[in-house]
């Protein structure tokens, strides 16, 4: 909570860290509140007077962002979108953090064989391919929020566990972790609570980036079409505009996940950027 | 340095084989009879069984665990399930056809990535760099395969320019040589998914380059140029810029590993018939051994890379010592 | 009372730099190299000695954070090791360490209160009535008052003074009886020095601690110290009490020792540097005296002969051949080798 705090204060210094800081809230309040505002369901057929299909609709005051092929209301989908981006993106990050914490302070604060075994195990995930191993794991299991969560996790925690190790091996050179010892605190005890809080800005950092990411990759499942089986997402749109060959006619239809995916992602990535200069005051020397 | 090079070939070893250990069993859970595939029900069952024992299918999974080590070690692959020629054969061909793509590409954006991120962090704060991070970042944040859609649809459809995807016109070359990819025509083809692969690159290099430079540009040396009355685009490119590579040459190493690894998107987006499109399809008819060879080829490049890079970066860094 | 007999500290050269050092495999440092020494309960025992003497090992190895290649340490007659190895935690309450360098030694993530705090709630007290008491009154005893300014301060926005002052109090919340303080003033300001060497006098006096006080150099050493314990590369050279053994030195390390410090007196300057050259590396050690190479009354002997610590009676021990000579030398008379 306290470093969530120092986040939000450290960002709110730079004038892109508070762009940024309002448009990923305001991304996550539509992740709240968009399956509500949204005009239609994500799957639902719209029908006009008529009884006809509204296929292919252009952008019109009934569906401000046009339909699809099926009749779909492109609006609707994206709020509906958001959410599923939020939660697989956040999930992942946060997953893909803590592991990376727990394996980066665990390997460098013991050393020796620990280390080597849990580098030995990193350097093999290191070895995978990205987005074909996630491919190959959504072809075993089931397609859901969940799966893409841990398939992404999976190949996406081996960076992150690097970068902490490293900061953990300068760290525990300092006098106070032997200061701590002389308490009489356990290992566990050292690496928890007194070594651990100062890895949160790193931590902090790398769950941006590895927000980004995810939200990207997640797209890129989706397109090519391992998303999830019942739920919408930017990927999935994109992916049926695609699959159903009309994209270059419907414009409306690809635009909109594009460039959400894009204002978003760029966003969180400035917002790591600013807080990364406020933590580290090299970079931010100009 | 020699036992750590060794001991890092060791390493590399036990890496790859647990890696490819896990892959043989992760390959064996895809869904469906791979053997189904080739193997038509409608052949009779003493046809079915000749087939299955061609591809050593009978035999029980230990053992073909360790014929499977065996092909690894003399990169003999065997036959593709789909298709029934050689895997080697099939990726010779798709390598290739990524390699002409990405390759090209990435070494334009590292160069073009490193003098623009270069030029950016010396002269930071202006608001021509601000627009610039500012294009530069929401290019890496945009989904590649959206990208491309976006310059087809400009490119090829509005315009016309281009074509919007393959590698050649279907039915021109008969013969996939070199003159194929040297003509006109493939040249034609290759351009758009060129100038997109590039643009989505050069941010990485780009962005690193720069805040490389701005944590250099502080620093002594850069003043002790600055006192000594040197120009300051000497000092930019032979002081500043020369001591700010060395984030970005260490991931040189490593591009060759990533950019097969991510030629999926691109190339389903281009029907670019390379090694990610061939990855996909191999998945989709559970055709293990291509995918296997594939994963294979592209786990030794990126470890090796990795290798590379390391001591690349003791070379580079002084500061650094082995051990 | 501890109670130190033939301790014994060497890392291998080697460790981690294999590959450059291969010819120094099996190679060691002698660190600390066979020491032994007692502290009675309420008393202060000096170490003094240059840098990389072994000063730090001593005192790391006194509190567990180092193993000893050999030798016994006892607290009360208990056996240190077996202390260490059994109940660590409980070992904590009863000695602490204040450490040399008050910026590294102090969690930046942690504010003045949780600093103090930690070391209760690791030992497992729960209260949090009595744990705010207790850090309080050990914040209002080091001196670091009003303890509301501080408590919610975090170490970044503190002086070097107050840092110290800081890692005191964390030294002395949980009531030890025997403390290690490692130069605890060598990177302060000459304007508090004296404050925080007046502090650790008085919680000496107060709660009557048995205290190791290590430094580099002696000045500070007649104001809290009862006995003083020399040592050079590894080895005490000279021990006894702190007044007798400034005044007369019985060996010539102790003696080029006490003529550089400071003299308050102007007019009776001392030669600030009374020896030249450096510590004779640790790694490759002479067959004789460890100092003889720097020694300027030297002799045949001295190159052939290691000198033991041997008894001189009245308290006091030297490991000199010559001690005799030693006393003779006049102050700053110690010339270059
Ligand atoms: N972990 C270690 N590994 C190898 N050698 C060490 C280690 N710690 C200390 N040494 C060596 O042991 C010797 C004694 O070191 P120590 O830190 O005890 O000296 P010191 O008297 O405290 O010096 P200072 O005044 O600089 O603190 C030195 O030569 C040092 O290089
Ligand atoms: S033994 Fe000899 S060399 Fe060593 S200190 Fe005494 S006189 Fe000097
Ligand atoms: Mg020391």
């Amino acid at each position: 909570m306290n470093a969530l705090v120092h986040f939000v204060q450290a960002v709110r210094q730079s004038r892109s860290g508070r762009i940024s800081l309002n448009i990923v809230t305001g991304f996550l309040v539509l992740a709240l509140i968009g399956p509500w505002i949204a005009p239609y369901g994500p799957f639902e057929r719209v029908y006009d007077g008529a009884g006809d299909l509204v296929r292919l609709s252009p952008p019109s005051a009934q569906h401000w962002l046009g339909t699809t092929n099926l009749g779909r209301d492109v609006l609707s989908q994206m709020l509906w979108g958001v959410r599923s981006a939020m939660i697989i993106g956040f999930a992942t990050a946060f997953g893909v953090v803590a592991i990376g914490v727990n394996i980066g302070l665990v390997s460098g604060y013991f050393g020796g064989r620990i280390d080597a075994l849990m580098m030995r195990i990193t350097d093999i995930f290191l070895g995978l391919p990205f987005l074909p191993f996630i491919i190959v794991i959504l072809s075993i299991t089931e397609r859901n929020t969940t799966t893409i969560i841990i398939a992404m996790t999976l190949v996406m925690w081996r960076s992150a566990a690097r970068v902490i190790r490293a900061q953990v091996l300068s760290l525990k050179q300092q006098p106070f972790v032997a200061a701590a010892r002389t308490t009489g605190g356990s290992n566990a005890t050292i690496i928890y609570r007194e070594i651990a809080p100062n890895i949160m800005p790193i931590a902090l950092v790398n769950v941006a980036f590895s927000l980004a990411w995810a939200i990207i990759t997640e797209a890129s499942i989706g397109f090519l079409g391992y998303g999830a089986a019942k739920s919408i997402s930017w990927g999935t749109i994109i992916h049926d505009a695609y699959a159903s060959q009309l994209m270059y006619q419907a414009w409306w239809w690809v635009m909109p996940p594009g460039i959400a995916i894009m204002v978003l992602v760029s966003s969180v990535y400035f917002l790591g950027r600013a807080y990364e200069h406020v933590i580290n005051p090299r970079l931010a020397r100009q | 340095m020699r036992q750590y090079i060794l001991r890092r070939c060791w390493h590399m070893l036990i890496t790859l084989f647990a890696l490819m250990t896990i892959m043989f069993f992760l390959f064996r859970l895809l869904p469906g009879d791979p053997a189904m595939t080739v193997i038509s029900s409608a052949m009779y069952p003493k046809a079915q069984e000749a087939m299955r024992a061609q591809f050593g299918l009978d035999k029980p999974l230990l053992q073909q665990y360790l014929i499977y080590l065996q092909n690894l070690i003399t990169f003999d692959f065997g036959y593709s399930f789909h298709s029934s020629r050689s895997v080697s054969e099939l990726l010779g061909g798709r390598i290739v056809n990524t390699l002409v793509l990405i390759l090209p590409s990435m070494i334009l954006a590292y160069l073009l990535g490193a003098v623009l991120g270069a030029l950016m962090g010396w002269y930071r704060g202006g608001r021509f760099e601000t627009a610039m991070v500012l294009v530069f970042t929401v290019l890496q944040a945009a989904p590649v395969f959206w990208l491309g859609m976006l310059a087809i649809l400009l490119f090829s459809i509005n315009l016309g320019w281009f074509p919007p995807g393959h590698l050649v016109t279907p039915g021109m070359f008969v013969n996939r040589d070199l003159w194929m990819y040297l003509s006109a025509d493939f040249l034609h083809h290759l351009a758009l998914p060129f100038i997109v692969h590039t643009s989505y690159q050069i941010a990485f290099p780009l962005l690193l380059m720069r805040s490389s430079m701005l944590s250099t540009a502080g620093e002594d040396f850069v003043e002790f140029a600055r006192i000594k009355g040197l120009p300051e685009r000497r000092i930019l490119f032979r002081h500043a810029a020369r001591n700010s590579m060395l984030p970005v040459a260490t991931t040189i190493p490593m591009i060759l590993g990533w950019a097969l690894a991510g030629s999926v998107v691109i190339e389903t987006v281009f029907s670019w018939p390379g090694l990610g499109l061939l990855m996909i399809e191999g998945v989709q008819r559970s055709d293990f051994p291509v995918v296997q060879a594939a994963f294979y080829l592209i786990a030794v490049l990126t470890i090796l890379g990795t290798f590379v890079a390391d001591i690349l970066y003791g070379i580079l860094d002084p500061r650094i010592v082995y051990d | 009372m501890l109670a130190v007999k033939d301790l014994v500290k060497h890392y291998p050269v080697v460790a981690g730099l294999r590959s450059l050092f291969s010819r120094e495999r099996g190679k060691v440092v002698h660190a600390v190299d066979g020491i032994s020494f007692e502290v009675a309960a309420g008393e202060v025992l000096g170490i003094a000695g240059e840098s990389g003497c072994g000063k730090s090992t001593t005192a790391k190895m006194l509190v567990g954070l180092e193993e000893p290649t050999s030798g016994r340490m006892t607290l009360d007659s208990e056996d240190l090791n077996r202390l260490h190895a059994a109940d660590r935690k409980a070992f904590y309450r009863r000695a602490q360490m204040i450490f040399q360098d008050p910026y590294g030694s102090i969690n930046p993530a942690h504010d003045v209160e949780a600093v103090i705090s930690r070391p209760l709630v690791y030992q497992g007290i729960r209260d949090r009535a009595d744990i705010r008491r207790r850090v309080l009154e050990a914040m209002d005893l080091v001196g670091l008052r009003p303890a509301e300014v501080y408590l919610g301060k975090y170490p970044h926005l503190l002086s070097g003074g107050q840092r110290q002052r800081l890692c005191i109090a964390r030294a002395i919340i949980l009531e030890p009886s025997f403390l290690v303080a490692d130069e605890p003033i060598s990177m302060l300001d000459v304007s508090i020095k004296w404050d925080i060497i007046r502090l650790l006098r008085g919680l000496v006096a107060d709660r009557g601690l048995s205290m190791v006080y290590i430094t580099h150099d002696l000045a500070s050493v007649p104001t809290i110290c009862h006995r003083l314990a020399v040592m050079y590369l590894g080895r005490i050279v000279e021990t006894g009490p702190t007044l007798d053994l400034l005044r007369a030195p019985s060996h010539p390390y102790t003696h080029a020792l006490v003529s550089a410090i400071p003299s308050p007196d102007p007019g009776r300057q001392r030669m600030a540097v009374p020896i030249s050259g450096g510590v004779h590396d640790a790694v490759h050690l002479p067959k004789g005296c460890r100092f003889a190479d720097r020694c300027p009354i030297a002799g045949d002997i001295c190159r052939r002969v290691d000198p033991a610590l041997e008894d001189r009676g009245e308290g006091r021990a030297v490991a000199c051949h010559k001690p005799d000579e030693a006393r003779g030398l006049a102050p700053g008379a110690a010339v270059p080798a």
